[in-house]
Formats: structure tokens, sequence, C-alpha cells
């Protein structure tokens, strides 16, 4: 696998980590431990909600400011034995919920291409580091989107894969039927390979799977099917639906055939994802009572404690969908809410087996538009409509991979293509087919001249 | 006047032991150092996942079958959320929706001597919590606890007194620690823990009124005597016009009373939901028939089968339903003498029980088939009760059969008939005033003639001919 070096690297981090605020925590060039095998030598950023024995793992959040991690997680575990090395932790929204990097205690990371917009999140720091080339990988989790929209936003490759062929041990959890650890990079082939040393089965994670073979599985796209979806046209800006269009248009040339799908509860992935999300979240997040972890308000009882410590210590984001999620589960409203919602997902799921049984692929929109700018961030109402074309790959746990498709005021826009479940490899194949036949795709290397901005 | 009756239900918590926790590979061990047996996962480090315990979930399955419950192939995992310093995660992983067994039962007899089904209403899976320990103003945390495989037994609320209430606790812990060895049985170390739901309503009415829970009711000295207060309180409240309050009580062994631990106010809401880092817990009908196969005989079928082939009285069945190993070599002794199983019985009861712990029974110096050629050689009257207890001695101590050490020790020699007759004459002919005594009513001195005979026949004689021949001569020599 090719690679930047590590002197090139820390040149860059150097040069730009002050300004984008992508890693909250470098590990100094002189402690790396760099291992011998078929990654030696590839540099990973590894977002900071995955544990890492020894580094910090503040998850963005005051709460763990002063935490170390005890352990390693599984993927970074493996990767690591196959020679990668380990740069750094990476900025992100506390505990992975935001859609923009601005909801990190350690202030936001801005995106590489113009430092005046945000990079997408949650995984925005993973993001922005692959763009600005401070990494060669970088390690990011997606629950509702948080891997493939910063990689749409920061004009990268970033994947989902199939629920349980990333091992989840060692994730710092949001939604544990949704999360999933993704790979974010510059090349798709890299996420082939990484993916392929930190995929497979752990008897540690009880929801991991044995993982499909990664190994190419088509060279063309003669007589694949592709799927598109009529429900989201009307929702993509200008900008999004002509690389959509012309992507098309591409993969047609290519030979592939158009499979038109109707997606009904299209809009419904919102409210499922929410309730879903944040229930899981409302008992995850429930550990962080400053008893444990480093940090603890003064307070007389216990109740006291946790109260205090709980409402110091989390954010207003955090605050707000532990608070949606204690709801949906209480008593009164877990029919109405929660257990209408996991009805629905199954609706949802079974919406999409049957897709697949028409088309091999999906292509989708990841965004409805470019990265927005700092000063413009939409209310946090706003933001979570923003996840309406990458749900429904957590919902299904089906993989998703994001891939640069064009460029508008100079600003990279990423489009999805989804697969059934297993089907990991298959995306591989044709991001690879795309970044080699779909026009305008040099811009990567413009996008890291844009380092004087 | 009203009538009351008491209802009653039992939560009972029993730790099962395994060698390792019940989500991670932590040992499951009590006698380390304050955490020292902790891991992420235990501990509840963020990012840490639960992986299941194969063995804990073996376990589990038989005490279910044990107890008659429907295994359930499809049981689920959920999380109890709430809020307490002693909980890793702040939610529990337990079995909410769809526990591992639902209906089973136990018999316990009842006040009026009649057996009654007690109906289990479910068995769950869960994890122990961590332990606090309270240091001046400091509160320590132990996580070497946390993790603990648990399994909960919940009674319907069937108990109608606190002495039902003993024997359905005692049940359960003969069953989990005596037949099934899943669980340890340490009481003060909480292996087993007990609460009790008690409410009292009119003889007659189906309505049930307002519980209180009595915590840690977890002692067969005292779990009876803590719910027939609780309920003879209740009644009291009731007949004096007042309402029982919802709350939770604790016995105070001192004062023997239950006392208010803390008001129920409202509802708890743990906010279920499925586990989703564990998923549905799925056992094949393959696994379940093995588990079966590993179940033994349980108490009440027991108790049943060794009154029928026995004959044997309600003390001694006691004795071997509670304690499974003495009537394993009970019933290999019978192997070998089936028509003695009274006397061998007897023997187990009277001999074996005064110098074999039956705790930690194992009676290796005494193999099965010497006890019952000594219960033969008793039957027989080829040697006399005293005799048995020396000859029991002396097998012990040499490790020879009886039937060898009768042949060859001059002690276990019998005398003839007619030599203990001619001494039965003797000890008549040289007590002419006790003779006369004796006739004049005093009765009680036939002992002092048998006592006598036995001396000077150095226990070489049967105590009870012995008797028959003295009221012989007596009679014999009045005429």
């Amino acid at each position: 696998m090719e690679q930047l070096g590590i002197a090139q690297i820390y040149e860059a981090i150097t040069a730009r980590n002050g300004t984008l605020n992508a890693y909250l925590h470098v590990v100094p060039r002189e402690r790396l431990t760099g291992g011998e095998g078929p990654l030696s030598g590839v540099c990973i950023g590894v977002k900071d909600n995955i544990a890492v024995s020894g580094l910090p793992l503040t998850c963005g959040s005051k709460f763990l400011e002063h935490y170390t991690a005890p352990y390693t997680a599984t993927v970074v575990e493996r990767l690591t034995t196959a020679g990668a090395v380990v740069v750094g932790k990476l900025n992100m929204d506390e505990f992975a919920m935001g859609s923009a990097n601005t909801y990190s205690a350690y202030g936001p990371c801005r995106n590489p291409w113009d430092i005046t917009r945000v990079p997408g999140g949650s995984s925005g720091g993973s993001a922005a580091a692959v763009a600005a080339k401070m990494c060669d990988v970088a390690l990011g989790s997606d629950t509702g989107g948080s891997v493939r929209q910063p990689a749409a936003y920061c004009g990268v490759y970033g994947y989902k894969p199939t629920y349980g062929v990333l091992s989840r041990y060692g994730l710092t959890a949001f939604a544990s039927s949704l999360d999933q650890i993704g790979i974010l990079a510059r090349r798709p082939a890299h996420i082939r390979t990484v993916a392929s040393h930190a995929a497979g089965f752990d008897e540690r994670d009880a929801t991991s799977i044995v993982a499909p073979s990664f190994s190419p599985t088509v060279s063309s796209l003669r007589g694949m099917r592709i799927g598109v979806i009529g429900e989201y046209e009307a929702k993509m800006g200008n900008a999004v639906r002509d690389a959509y269009e012309r992507c098309l248009d591409t993969l047609r040339s290519g030979g592939a055939t158009i499979v038109s799908l109707s997606f009904p509860e299209y809009e419904q992935v919102i409210s499922v994802y929410q309730v879903v999300a944040t229930a899981e979240a409302s008992a995850n997040l429930a550990r962080f009572d400053g008893i444990r972890y480093t940090v603890r308000a003064d307070a007389g009882s216990f109740r006291d404690l946790i109260a205090e410590s709980r409402g110091r210590f989390f954010g207003a984001e955090v605050k707000r969908r532990i608070l949606l999620g204690t709801w949906v589960l209480s008593r009164d409203y877990y029919d109405s809410y929660y257990l209408r919602a996991a009805r629905v997902r199954t609706v949802i799921f079974n919406r999409w087996r049957r897709f697949f049984e028409e088309c091999n692929l999906v292509l989708m929109p990841v965004t409805t538009d470019i990265a927005f700018r700092l000063d413009e961030v939409p209310d946090p109402f706003s933001l979570y409509l923003e996840d309406l074309f990458t749900i429904p790959a957590n919902l299904t746990g089906m993989p998703a991979i994001a891939f640069p498709a064009s460029v508008h005021r100079r600003m990279p826009i990423g489009l999805q293509i989804m697969a059934d479940r297993g089907k990991d490899a298959l995306l591989f194949d044709v991001a690879e087919w795309l970044e080699e036949h779909f026009a305008d795709f040099t811009f990567i290397e413009r996008g890291c001249s844009h380092d004087a901005v | 006047m009203t009538r009351y009756e008491a209802v009653v239900g039992l939560e009972i918590h029993i730790q099962i032991e395994t060698a390792s926790k019940a989500f991670c590979r932590c040992p499951n061990v009590y006698d380390v150092p304050p955490n020292s047996a902790i891991c992420p996962v235990c501990t509840g480090a963020p990012g840490a996942l639960p992986v299941l315990n194969e063995e804990f979930v073996r376990r589990a399955v038989a005490f279910c079958l044990a107890v008659g419950a429907r295994v359930n192939l499809v049981s689920s995992f959920d999380r109890k959320n709430y809020f307490y310093p002693d909980m890793p995660k702040n939610y529990q992983i337990t079995q909410f929706f769809t526990p591992l067994g639902e209906e089973g039962r136990l018999f316990v007899i009842g006040v009026d001597g009649i057996e009654r089904p007690i109906r289990i209403e479910r068995i769950h899976m869960e994890e122990d919590t961590a332990k606090s320990a309270h240091l001046g103003d400091r509160t320590l945390l132990n996580f070497n606890r946390a993790g603990v495989p648990l399994i909960e037994v919940v009674s319907h609320p069937d108990l109608r007194s606190g002495a039902e209430a003993a024997q359905y606790f005692k049940k359960i812990y003969d069953i989990a620690v005596k037949y099934l060895g899943i669980c340890r049985g340490n009481m003060e170390e909480g292996n087993l823990r007990c609460d009790a739901n008690i409410s009292v309503r009119p003889v007659g009415s189906d309505n049930l009124f307002t519980k209180t829970e009595v915590k840690n009711v977890n002692s067969f000295a005292f779990i009876a005597k803590a719910i027939d207060y609780e309920v003879e309180r209740q009644i009291a409240v009731v007949e004096a016009g007042g309402t029982v309050e919802s709350e939770t009580r604790l016995w105070n062994p001192r004062r023997k009373q239950t006392e208010t631990m803390r008001k129920k106010t409202g509802r708890n809401d743990y906010r279920y939901f499925n586990e989703p880092d564990l998923g549905p817990l799925r056992l094949t009908s393959d696994f379940v028939e093995e588990v079966r196969r590993t179940v033994p005989e349980l108490p009440d079928a027991k108790r049943r089968r060794l009154k029928e082939r026995h004959h044997l009285n309600d003390e001694l069945l006691d004795l071997f339903v509670g304690y499974p190993a003495v009537a394993a070599y009970f019933e290999q002794a019978a192997e070998h003498y089936p028509a003695g199983g009274r006397t061998i019985a007897a023997l187990v009861a009277g001999e074996l029980l005064r110098v074999e712990d039956k705790e930690h029974f194992d009676a290796v110096r005494t193999p099965p088939e010497h006890l019952a050629s000594l219960a033969r050689l008793l039957d027989g009257k080829r040697v006399t009760g005293p005799q048995a207890k020396d000859l029991f001695a002396l097998m012990r101590e040499t490790g020879k059969s009886p039937t060898e050490l009768v042949s060859s020790d001059a002690r276990f020699r019998q005398m003839a008939g007619d030599v203990v007759e001619a001494l039965v004459r003797e000890v008549v002919a040289e007590n002419p005033e006790v003779v006369e005594k004796y006739r004049n009513g005093k009765e009680s001195l036939l002992g002092f003639f048998v006592g006598e005979v036995m001396r000077r026949a150095k226990k070489a004689a049967n105590p009870v001919e012995v008797t028959e021949m003295v009221k012989k001569e007596l009679t014999r020599q009045k005429k």
C-alpha cells in the first residue's frame, strides 16, 4: 500500500493542525512504534472515541478530559499487528453526536478545503486529517452517517461496513445497534487493504461476524444493475444533483443498467433513527456519572453528585439526546415511540432487502449541498434532517461507501453507493472503477493545494 | 371477625458458580484482594462489550429443568436502567421481556399438613453489581463481584406463612447448592439472597392488597420469623382501620422486627429495552436435552422413591433428601442388601454420621458393602447391637469387612443359648432380695438383671433375648 511516509505526515501536522484542529492528541514522533507487516509504515489517525491503550480517549467530551484508555480496540490492535502506526487521536463531535464537528468540547475542527467551513461530523477530525494528508488512513465511527458525511465534505472516501464486519470492541458506544467503525482514505484501494486486515470475527464482540472476502469480484460494470431512489431527487441541491446525474451517465456508459426504486418510508428514517439512537445512547452514556473516569462535581449525596457531574460535563447536544432517549423509553411512551420505531425499522430493512433483489447497488447522495460555513451551522433540528441519505445504511446494517464526485465553488461533493449486507467488496470494486472512469477526479490533489487558505 | 391470610412471594437471587464471570473472562472468585478480578468489561469501561458465558447458560438451564420450568429456546437480554454507585454501567444486563425459564413449581407441606405446589413465575439470568464498603465518610467500591452470574427465581404469591416460605427457600437452596452444585451456598457472602413480597387479605378474597417488600431475609434462622412478624404487623394495621403503606422494610434480627428502610414513592421506571450488544439468546432443543441428562434426581422425587422402596420414616427421609451425598451412599449400601434398607439407614444415621460430617460427606473409610454386611449380621442376630458398635469402629480402624472380623476376632463370638440361660439363672439365684422387690411390683428392676447378665456375658449376648430369658426365669420361679 502506497504511503506518505512519517516525515511528510508530521510536517503536515506541524504545519496545519494548529489551524485545522483535526488531532486532539498527536503521538510524539520519537515515540512512534512502527511494526513489521503488510501495513508497515502506514500511518493511521484514530477517532477519539476508539480506545488505544495509553492514549487519551476523550470522545470530544469534558467528561473524559483526563481519561486514558486502559486497553486497545480490536480493530486498532489488528492494524498495528499488521504493522500500521497510530499517529494520534482525532477530533469529533462529543460522543459522536453531531454533523459538523462543532459539538466538540475541544473546539471545532475545520475543513482543509476552506477553513471557514465545517469538515462535517461527527468524524470531522478523521476526514480533515485524511484530506490534509496528516495521515494515510483514518478510523472514524458511523452511527447515522458520521463517516460518510465528513468524507463527502472533505473530498475523501469514507466506508461504513456491513454491521459486524469491524469489531466494535473498544469503540465508545453511542447507539450500539447502529454503530460501526468506518475507514476514511484518499483512495478506495487503501480502504480495501486496511479493511481486510481490520475485519473478522472478534470473540470480544457478540455482534461481530465472520467477514466476507474483500477480494475484487467484478472488473467491469457490464450486467450490473444500479438502483436510484425517486424520492431523493427532490431533496438534492442543484450542485449535488448535477454530480449525481453525471455519475449515473458514467455508470450507464460503463455498461450498468439503472433501475428506478421507490422508498415511501424515506422520510421516516429520521424519526426512527432519532428514537432508536437516542434510546440506546441514554443507556450507553449512563456510565458517565462522576464516580469513575477522572472528573467529578462536588456534591453531597451520590444522587446530587451524579446530577451535578452530568449537568456540568456533558455538552448541550448530548444532554438533548439523552433526554430524548430517556423519554422514548419511559414506561408511558415506550410503546408509542420506541416499540413503534423498532417496528418501522423492520419495515425499512425489508424494503431494502427487496431493493437488492432488483439491483446490485443503490447510488445515493450523501448530503444536499457542500459543507456549510462555521458561522452558518444550522439549528440542531435542521441538522438532524441532514442525515436523510446516510441513515438507511445504519438502520439496515448494510454497507455503504462515500466517494468524491465533484467540486462546486471550490468545495468537494461526495456521493455514496450502498449494497446488501456482506457485499462490501462490490462497493470497493465500483468505487475503484469510478476512481478511474468518473470525471473531475484529480481535485484531491487540488484540494491539498489549498493549504494556504 | 374477619380472618386474614398471608400472601407471600419470594424473589431469590442465586450466584452461579462458574470459572469466569457472566459476560467477561474475569475469574468468578470472592477470596481475592479487592479489585483484582476486574477488566474493562465488568468495570464498564467505554467501548467494552459483554460476551455471554456458555457455562452460565448451561447451569441456569439446569436449574430451570430442576424446578420443572419451561425453558424458552429464545429468550431476551435486556437493559435495566437505573443509577447506583455500585452499577458499573448504570444499567444491569438482565432478562426482562422473555426470561430463560417460566412456569416451574416446587412442593411444600402447608400448615394443614397437606402438600401444595408453589408456582415459580420466572427464572432469569443477570449480572451482579459491584460491592460498596463505607469507610468513614468515604465509599469504596470493589468490582470483583461486578458481573458475577446470577439467576433470579421469582415465585408466584402462593406462600401462606413464614414456615412455608422457609421450606420453599430451603428447597431452592438444596437444589442449587446440594443437588446441582451450581452455587457455593454461603449465605454470609450473599451467594443466595432472598427478598419477600408480603401482603394480607381476608380469607376467601382474591384481591391483592398493598404489599411491602422485606429485603434480605436470606437466613434459614429468621426468614420465617421475619415473614410472620410482617404478616402480623399488617393484620394489626388493617384491623386498627389503617392501610398498609407500600414500602421496603428490613428485618432487624436484634429487635426481632421489620423496620422501614424506604417508602416507595411513585413507580420505578427502569426503561427496559433489548440489549443491543448481545441480541436474543437462542438455544437448540439438543442443548437443553444434553443439560437435562446432567440433572440428578431431585428432592421431591427422591423422597417419594426412598419411602416406597425402603419404608423409611420421615426423620430418615429428611436426612437423605437434605444430604444427597449421604443418600447416594445409603443406596449403594442397599444394593448389597436390598431387604435391609431400614437397618442400613439406621446404621448410617446412628453410626456413620457420628464420625462423618454430613455437610462434607466422604465415607471412603467405610465401604458401603461393609455397612451392608454389618446390617445383615445385625438382622440375622449374628451380632448384638453393642457388638455392632464395636464392629463398626473396628471396620474403620482395620479396613476389614465385618464378616471377616466376626470370624477372626474372639470378641464377636456369640455365646450359645444354653450358656446365656445358665448366666440368667445364676444372676437370679444370687439376688433373692431383688427378686423379692420385683415380685412386689417394682418391675423396673428387670433392667438390673438384664444388665448384670450382659456384663457377665461381656456383650456376647443379645439384650432382647436376655430380657425374654430373665422374664421367663422370674415367672418360672414364682410358680
